[in-house]
């Protein structure tokens, strides 16, 4: 009776499967809308919150919903723009035609750049039906917009499980969540930051990549000048690693905006680390992005800089011959007042930008809102110049403005800047 | 083929079809919207110390992110709209389900000898009357607007600088072959979303599955066992991070300068043996 009962139990199956296996197959319009709910349920992440391109173009994506990191293998496209300068200006409409949706629908997570394609790829959330759907999309200069399958083959880290326990509880209430601020790739290992809804705390996690499924973390320590010191509890925002005199250290950006320095040999599992405070750019203000590259001043003498990009300020250019002096110093120890202190490099006139990524040799790629319009803008800056042309209205664009001798080389730098940016046609002879 | 494995084929070949028919008469009508409303915010208390570091706030359905700022006021007694009150987070820390954001004070306010703090000074003042407001404009992801503003009025009281102490935890007895709830007793409010998580029931090193319930905003537990107590050993573990609502833990308080040791640095956990009756 029992067997009866379970054949009966697998031939229903069979037939719901072919009953309904002919409504449900997807069709291959369907399948270009990557991602579906269906599909995205298959696929490896819950979100896609922070970007990272590590070695031989592996993708990390931060996802803070299921407090992992997923390394994609990715391929590079063929992208013949590629060197040139991205000039897309309302690109939310790119996005908004490819997913069907509204502009109050899409939350722009972070931008990274394809180390060989120079193709942006973009983590962003929008709304289908009652929840947020994760999703990358890839952009170029020509404005080829699609969506990167998260179903391609990839591996994943689960961080430390009582960091990020993704459970209801008994009273069907959701509790901790974190929230990844960033992460960086260096010499075989990912440095983790991240914030929690629920615990104010200065918490890095390090894991080896490939990853073995374990991971570390060490609590990092940075103290205030007050009534003896006072630790902060900060969580770090935004980092990436410098080479100091020989040695690797982890150079942090926290709120309101201290400049740390952690040696990465401290960083051991379990171990309590007090990094140095090198210089305080400026309180009331929120880091956000932290770029390595090398950068060039007017006499093409190259130097490693960190570009560090801020919600609430314009950048700071960090050239890492500073960063060295600063750090052999004892640091920030005592109050100075109310300005910017220490070590802060100096400022570049990019504000307002959401996220930035290295582009190739002469240009730093920004995602960013127009204050006007609140148009989403894809759109290049050239390195050491850290500005658009077309941002400003100035008295050299007014009819019969002429350059004085002197002047030349400001009209060479807008001519550069104007052929960059797609203004051929305004270019002053 | 027994008549019941035909009734089950028949029944399930109606059923998947009915499923298919209905999702697509589903498709063709316009979704409802459940309308959202707060439910809570946390912490409950009305006496909220002038070094308070965060509130939670409740929603009854998932909600948009975007600029949640602009969907929250803080009016003082007279009414004004106070600004730079809560930290403008780049990121918005919500819970996995979208029903609860938490509002951060600006850190730099709350700690002491930290810029923010040194030229404003707290952000709030004790003695003063406050209103916090969640305004309507604030939309579901389903795309509702709030049902109506929810406010929170609070008074501001003494900052909070002493850290919890283990030895004021009180702890009821449990009564074998029942299921009546343990209580414990904090002395003060604690972190509510942190209570849920950080304390536990254990017994042989394995956690006692059950329900705990917020009871006396915060400032105690009721654990309700999903098996009935029995006569062994039990200890009620604490997470040494779990915070009060000012982020004083049983490690030590927030603003902890550097010439005094955390407590309990060494271990996870902090234990209490509770009594059988």
């Amino acid at each position: 009776m029992k067997k009866i009962v379970k054949s009966s139990f697998a031939l229903a199956l069979l037939i719901i499967v072919i009953s309904c296996n002919e409504k449900n197959k997807i069709t291959p319009d369907e399948h270009i809308a990557i991602n579906t709910e269906t599909k995205t349920e298959l696929s490896a992440i819950k979100s896609a919150n922070v970007l990272e391109f590590g070695p031989n173009n592996v993708l990390f994506v931060g996802d803070s919903q299921a407090g992992a990191i997923i390394a994609y293998e990715t391929k590079a496209n063929e992208n013949n723009q590629k060197g040139k300068a991205y000039n897309l200006n309302d690109f939310d409409k790119n996005i908004e035609e490819l997913l069907g949706i509204q502009s109050d629908e899409l939350i722009i997570r972070d931008l990274a750049v394809h180390p060989e394609s120079n193709e942006a790829y973009i983590a962003i959330s929008y709304i289908s039906g009652s929840k947020y759907i994760p999703a990358i999309v890839i952009a170029n200069q020509s404005r080829n917009t699609r969506l990167m399958d998260l179903s391609f083959k990839h591996t994943k880290l689960k961080l430390q499980k009582s960091d990020v326990e993704d459970f209801m509880f008994y009273d069907n209430f959701k509790g901790k969540s974190l929230t990844i601020t960033d992460l960086d790739y260096h010499k075989g290992k990912l440095y983790v930051s991240g914030l929690s809804n629920q615990d104010f705390a200065s918490t890095l996690r390090i894991a080896d990549y490939p990853f073995t499924g374990k991971s570390s973390t060490s609590s990092v320590e940075i103290f205030h000048a007050m009534h003896g010191q006072n630790e902060t509890r900060a969580p770090i925002r935004s980092l990436t690693v410098v080479n100091l005199e020989g040695k690797d250290y982890l150079l942090a950006a926290y709120t309101c905006t201290p400049l740390v320095t952690i040696p990465i040999d401290d960083l051991v599992d379990g171990a309590q680390v007090k990094g140095k405070t090198i210089g305080d750019v400026g309180y009331g203000n929120t880091p956000i992005d932290m770029l390595k590259y090398v950068g060039q001043d007017m006499q093409k003498n190259e130097f490693e800089v960190v570009l560090l990009t801020n919600k609430n300020q314009a950048a700071n250019v960090l050239p890492v011959a500073g960063i060295n002096e600063a750090n052999k110093g004892e640091g920030l120890t005592k109050f100075q007042g109310f300005g910017s202190f220490g070590f802060q490099g100096f400022k570049a006139p990019l504000a307002g930008i959401s996220h930035v990524a290295e582009q190739d040799s002469y240009h730093i790629l920004g995602i960013r809102r127009d204050f006007d319009s609140g148009d989403l803008q894809l759109v290049s800056f050239m390195k050491n110049l850290y500005m658009r042309i077309s941002d400003f209205q100035s008295e050299y664009e007014m009819p019969g403005y002429t350059y004085s001798k002197e002047q030349e080389w400001v009209r060479d730098l807008q001519n550069m800047m104007k052929q960059d940016e797609g203004f051929e046609n305004l270019i002053e002879k | 083929m027994n008549q019941f494995a035909l009734i089950l084929l028949l029944f399930s070949v109606t059923t998947a079809c009915n499923l298919n028919t209905k999702k697509e008469h589903l498709l063709q009508e316009t979704p409802v919207v459940n309308v959202p409303f707060v439910k809570n915010i946390y912490p409950e208390t009305n006496n909220i110390p002038e070094n308070i570091l965060k509130f939670y706030i409740q929603f009854s359905e998932p909600m948009r992110e975007g600029y949640f700022l602009k969907h929250i006021r803080l009016l003082d007694s007279k009414g004004n709209n106070l600004k730079g009150i809560f930290f403008d987070n780049q990121y918005e820390l919500w819970t996995t389900d979208h029903k609860q954001i938490t509002l951060l004070v600006d850190p730099g306010r709350v700690k002491t000898g930290l810029k923010e703090h040194l030229k404003r000074g707290r952000a709030f003042e004790v003695g003063e009357r406050y209103q916090l407001i969640i305004d309507t404009t604030w939309k579901s992801i389903n795309g509702g607007f709030l049902k109506e503003p929810f406010i929170k009025e609070f008074i501001t009281v003494a900052e909070d600088v002493i850290a919890p102490n283990i030895e004021t935890i009180k702890v009821s007895e449990i009564i074998p072959s029942t299921k009546e709830p343990l209580i414990v007793m904090f002395g003060e409010e604690m972190d509510v979303l942190q209570l849920k998580e950080y304390v536990h029931i254990i017994s042989n090193n394995s956690i006692i599955n059950g329900r705990v319930k917020i009871k006396n905003k915060g400032k105690q537990i009721q654990f309700i066992p999903k098996d009935e107590w029995k006569d062994i050993n039990y200890k009620l573990r604490i997470d040494v991070r779990l915070e009060d609502i000012v982020a004083n833990s049983y490690v030590g308080k927030f603003d902890l300068p550097s010439t005094e040791s955390k407590k309990y640095l060494q271990q996870q956990f902090i234990y209490k043996t509770i009594q059988i009756k």
